[in-house]
């Protein structure tokens, strides 16, 4: 059911940044895919290929909620904004996240 | 919760699809110009999420398939429609089960309604006993296991030539049953006991006889010397407690006689059991009541030790046994399904081979195996759904039909047709329907879609598979099995039909001629309803039936024949009796061997006897019956058996199976005794048989302005002759329908299967026909091979044919399963059958043209 998620990084890490950037307020779709490739420093460059069905795939999970409003330049724009599930799926995720790093750290420094 | 949030995209589809579009529009323009990626694939990829992806392979394979039917109509309408006959079919005996064993009546709380069938001495018997007005009150007013008990009695009135089914009820009847009443008002306690009576129409008798007009009600309608005040109109969904569609209640006041002095014993009883009660606690409880009434009631010499009951929800109940009963039906009617559903598994397996190439291509692409069979399946039940709605169809249309042929076009008598109550197919028939089509399609649909997805890639796509010889082989085993099952099918109709012309004319015996003879029941009217009262009438009557210039003889018994008197028990064997005047024998031309009764033995009821000669045999099986001395006893209701004078045999007569009810279950003949009777005693009801010559029907005319009758009581012994005959000419009809069904569906099968295999063999059979063969070998080879799987399946269909004589024959009286003719007759029609269906195509194969054939490939 769940689509391969077809970013260039860890299957799966995707929806775990798009959960932590709205973590910092409600966004759009291009604001969300702006503040990750600004903050990662270009070196993640989500393109709407992978963004629009992780944002759908997280609306039909529940871990995010849709509502029009109106864009900074005057536009109407959706904006997502993280649910309770989303917060709970977010700091699940970081966790293993978290654990998994680590664990390739060791292997690598070993 | 997912699941709800799908759903609800799907629905609002368009809002969503708008929505995502104008999101994307707005990244696209915020990004400034073309981004990565296309928006077709984003758009794509976000719409997949929401999408429940069996649903969606789902419609795939439903796009494809019907795609696939558009190619090729003919497949499909060939396909739906040999389902729909098939199907059809079966469902029309599944309608008559649902009519009689699962819908129940359109009463309220059908479940808890129960026919008290009577006491017994023993356990599990029963002796029917009705009950007296006052034993039914007795009944009602006790505190036992019903919360209330209604009465009735059956009968019936012929009114404008057309047979009516009438219940007299007793007043709590229609408020008991929770019957809806859409005219008027039902009829009530206050019309219980003696009076001008009150009658209640059922719907279909208002709409159809009564024109449908409300001004109806108040009329008097005058039903068979009775008379009664129309108070209501029943609604169309309620037609009685009874196999048959009821056309009248009437209150008990139309009887005459229920409320005197003599109270007699006449009320069947249907009770509602309390809350909570069982069928074995109600048993037991009416035991316990019956040990408390039987002396008063002389009900048999001892008290009671056991009560039955019977669910009166529907008018069999669902057990063990209306399964058996029906099943023979079943298995009759689900062969010709069968046919139909090798005919479908043929066609099938011949498309998929067609296809292989597709599907092998579609393999080589990546899908898998269970997604192709999937696909190939869906198919299939594409088809079977159209399929079993058009069976639904052929199921309505065949039981009107069926129906049409009995009340309109046969008229047999009129007693026997099957009138059911609720035979018209409902929801439980679809659901039936339904459900075997989907079977069908997976059985038969199955092994063809596995057969192809078999084959091995690499010559798939090459469209090479001609080394592959399963196909064909399970094509040969569909058309043997077809065969089988068409020969039994049409063995049975022959056994049918010789044994109905046997009986209709051998088993008469003796050149019997019973056109013209008129039975009649010595009756006046006294204003309310026909009475019969004792000789004085009897001896009226016959004498003006002896006066008009029609009639050549009259004579006089005890029962009509054909009517089917109970056996009593002569010297421990088990015998049917009558008591006729020295002139019935006279009237039906029977030859007496020894001699006739004298008058004077008739007139004195002399202990003389006249046997009819299975009689004869089975009572001395040694030595002739003539003056030998008959005892016996004659089994009565009440205290007691009547023990018979013993008689002195002075003749003997011929069997008829008509005249003398002397089939046994086995199908041996039973034989009858003939004691004479005189027309004076008490208690004479008995019947004048007249032979008339002339023009029947002028004959008829005349009885019924010589006799002081009601119109019913004169009837043509040819309608009783009907009446016996009528069972085994429904068992012609039904059993050379499905025999005719089974003949067009097994040839056309035979036709696909042979015109396949020619086209597959064509290029063989140019070979051949290059190398020298003439015409008529390549004709003889393409049908050799269709005449030994015809052969094959002729002699399987003839050994099925046996096994089931064996076992389930003895449930047919009268006819000889084993009967030879029809076997030979069976099998050779449905060889023959199959041989000119092969003859097409192999003449085809004869006239290959080999130059044109080799080139082709």
């Amino acid at each position: 059911m769940n689509k391969k998620n077809e970013s260039d990084f860890l299957p799966g890490t995707l929806d775990m940044l798009v959960l932590k950037t709205l973590s910092r307020g409600t966004n759009h779709g291009w604001g969300i895919a702006q503040h990750i490739q600004t903050v990662s420093q270009d070196a993640l460059r989500i393109g709407e290929g992978s963004l629009y069905p992780a944002l759908q795939r997280l609306l039909l999970d529940g871990y995010v909620e849709a509502e029009w409003g109106v864009s900074e330049n005057n536009r109407r724009a959706r904006y997502y904004r993280l649910t309770a599930a989303g917060k709970k799926k977010l700091a699940d995720e970081k966790r293993s996240f978290e654990f998994l790093v680590g664990a390739i750290a060791r292997v690598m420094e070993a | 919760m997912r699941v709800w949030r799908r759903v609800r995209r799907i629905l609002a589809a368009r809002r969503f699809e708008r929505e995502l579009a104008e999101e994307v529009r707005f990244h696209r323009e915020m990004a400034g110009g073309p981004a990565f990626g296309s928006v077709a694939l984003a758009m794509e990829e976000s719409r997949a999420v929401w999408r429940f992806a069996w649903l969606d392979s789902l419609a795939q394979d439903v796009r494809y398939a019907l795609r696939g039917f558009r190619k090729s109509p003919g497949f499909a309408a060939t396909v739906v429609l040999t389902l729909a006959l098939g199907l059809g079919t079966l469902a029309t005996s599944f309608s008559v089960f649902n009519a009689l064993v699962l819908r129940p009546f359109a009463v309220r709380d059908p479940y808890s309604l129960y026919s008290f069938l009577g006491w017994g001495e023993k356990k599990g018997s029963f002796q029917t006993r009705p009950f007296s007005w006052r034993g039914f009150n007795d009944l009602r007013r006790w505190d036992g296991p019903f919360s209330d008990v209604l009465g009735y009695m059956q009968s019936t009135a012929i009114v404008d030539g057309k047979l009516l089914w009438t219940q007299s009820v007793t007043g709590n009847y229609f408020n008991m049953l929770g019957a809806r009443i859409c005219l008027g008002r039902p009829i009530t306690e206050n019309d219980d006991g003696p009076g001008e009576g009150v009658a209640v129409a059922s719907y279909a008798e208002w709409k159809n006889r009564l024109g449908g007009d409300p001004a109806a009600l108040g009329r008097k309608v005058r039903l068979d010397g009775s008379q009664a005040e129309l108070v209501g109109v029943a609604c169309p969904e309620f037609n009685g407690l009874e196999e048959r569609r009821i056309d009248y209640w009437y209150s008990l006041a139309v009887d005459m006689d229920l409320f005197s002095g003599r109270d007699p014993e006449r009320l069947s009883v249907v009770g509602r059991l309390k809350p909570g009660v069982t069928k074995e606690g109600a048993e037991a409880a009416l035991v316990a009541y019956g040990r408390g009434v039987y002396t008063t009631w002389r009900y048999g010499r001892n008290p009671p030790a056991s009560a039955t009951l019977r669910p009166a929800a529907t008018v069999y109940p669902l057990n063990r046994d209306s399964v058996a009963r029906f099943l023979p039906a079943f298995a009759a009617f689900g062969l010709v399904l069968l046919i139909a559903c090798a005919n479908v598994s043929n066609l099938m397996l011949a498309r998929g081979l067609a296809r292989q190439r597709e599907i092998g291509i579609r393999i080589s692409l990546g899908a898998g195996r269970a997604r192709v069979i999937r696909q190939l399946l869906t198919e299939g039940l594409l088809l079977a759904v159209p399929a079993a709605v058009a069976a639904f169809l052929v199921a309505h249309a065949s039981i009107r039909a069926a129906t049409w042929l009995q009340t309109d076009v046969l008229h047999v008598g009129s007693l026997w047709t099957m009138q059911l109550a609720n035979d018209a197919p409902d929801w439980r028939v679809l659901v039936f329907l339904l459900a075997m089509a989907g079977l069908a399609t997976l059985a038969f649909g199955l092994a063809p879609a596995l057969q192809t997805v078999r084959s091995r890639l690499v010559e798939a796509n090459r469209g090479e598979f001609a080394a592959d010889r399963r196909p064909a082989r399970l094509r040969s085993a569909l058309v043997v099995a077809q065969v089988t099952v068409c020969a039994v099918l049409l063995i049975a109709a022959g056994v049918a039909l010789r044994g109905e012309r046997r009986l209709a004319s051998e088993d008469l015996g003796f050149g019997l001629d019973v056109r013209g003879v008129f039975s009649v029941m010595p009756a006046v009217s006294n204003g309310r309803r026909a009475s019969r009262i004792g000789p004085d009438i009897t001896r009226l009557v016959w004498g003006r039936l002896a006066a008009l210039p029609q009639t050549v003889s009259v004579a006089a018994s005890a029962h009509p024949p054909g009517a089917g008197y109970r056996p009593r028990n002569w010297d421990g064997v088990a015998l049917p009796y009558n008591r006729v005047s020295a002139e019935y024998f006279g009237v039906f031309g029977v030859p007496i061997r020894g001699r006739n009764f004298r008058n004077e033995e008739a007139d004195s009821e002399a202990p003389v006897v006249i046997v009819s000669e299975a009689a004869a045999r089975r009572l001395w099986p040694r030595g002739d019956a003539l003056g030998k001395t008959l005892r016996g006893e004659d089994v009565l209701p009440g205290p007691g058996n009547v023990r018979m004078q013993p008689a002195l045999v002075v003749g003997v007569v011929p069997d008829s199976g008509f005249l003398f009810d002397s089939e046994a279950p086995d199908g041996r003949k039973i034989g009858a005794a003939y004691y004479p009777t005189r027309l004076q005693g008490r208690d004479y009801f008995g019947y004048l048989l007249a032979r008339t010559r002339g023009d029947p029907a002028a004959a008829r005319r005349a009885i019924e302005a010589a006799a002081p009758l009601s119109n019913r009581s004169v009837r043509p012994l040819q309608e009783l002759l009907d009446a016996y005959l009528y069972p085994y000419r429904a068992l012609v009809a039904i059993t050379a329908f499905l025999g005719a069904l089974a003949l067009a569906l097994t040839v056309s099968g035979v036709f696909a299967v042979s015109s396949y295999a020619v086209a597959q063999r064509r290029r063989e059979f140019g070979i051949r026909m290059a190398l020298g063969a003439s015409e008529e070998r390549v004709t003889r080879l393409a049908l050799g091979h269709s005449l030994l799987l015809a052969a094959a399946g002729a002699a399987l269909g003839g050994a099925a044919a046996l096994a089931v004589a064996r076992v389930a024959g003895h449930a047919v009286r009268g006819i000889d399963v084993f009967d030879a003719g029809g076997y030979a007759g069976g099998a050779l029609v449905v060889m023959a059958a199959a041989l000119a269906a092969a003859w097409i195509p192999a003449r085809r194969a004869a006239r290959v043209d080999p130059a044109k054939t080799l080139r082709c490939d």
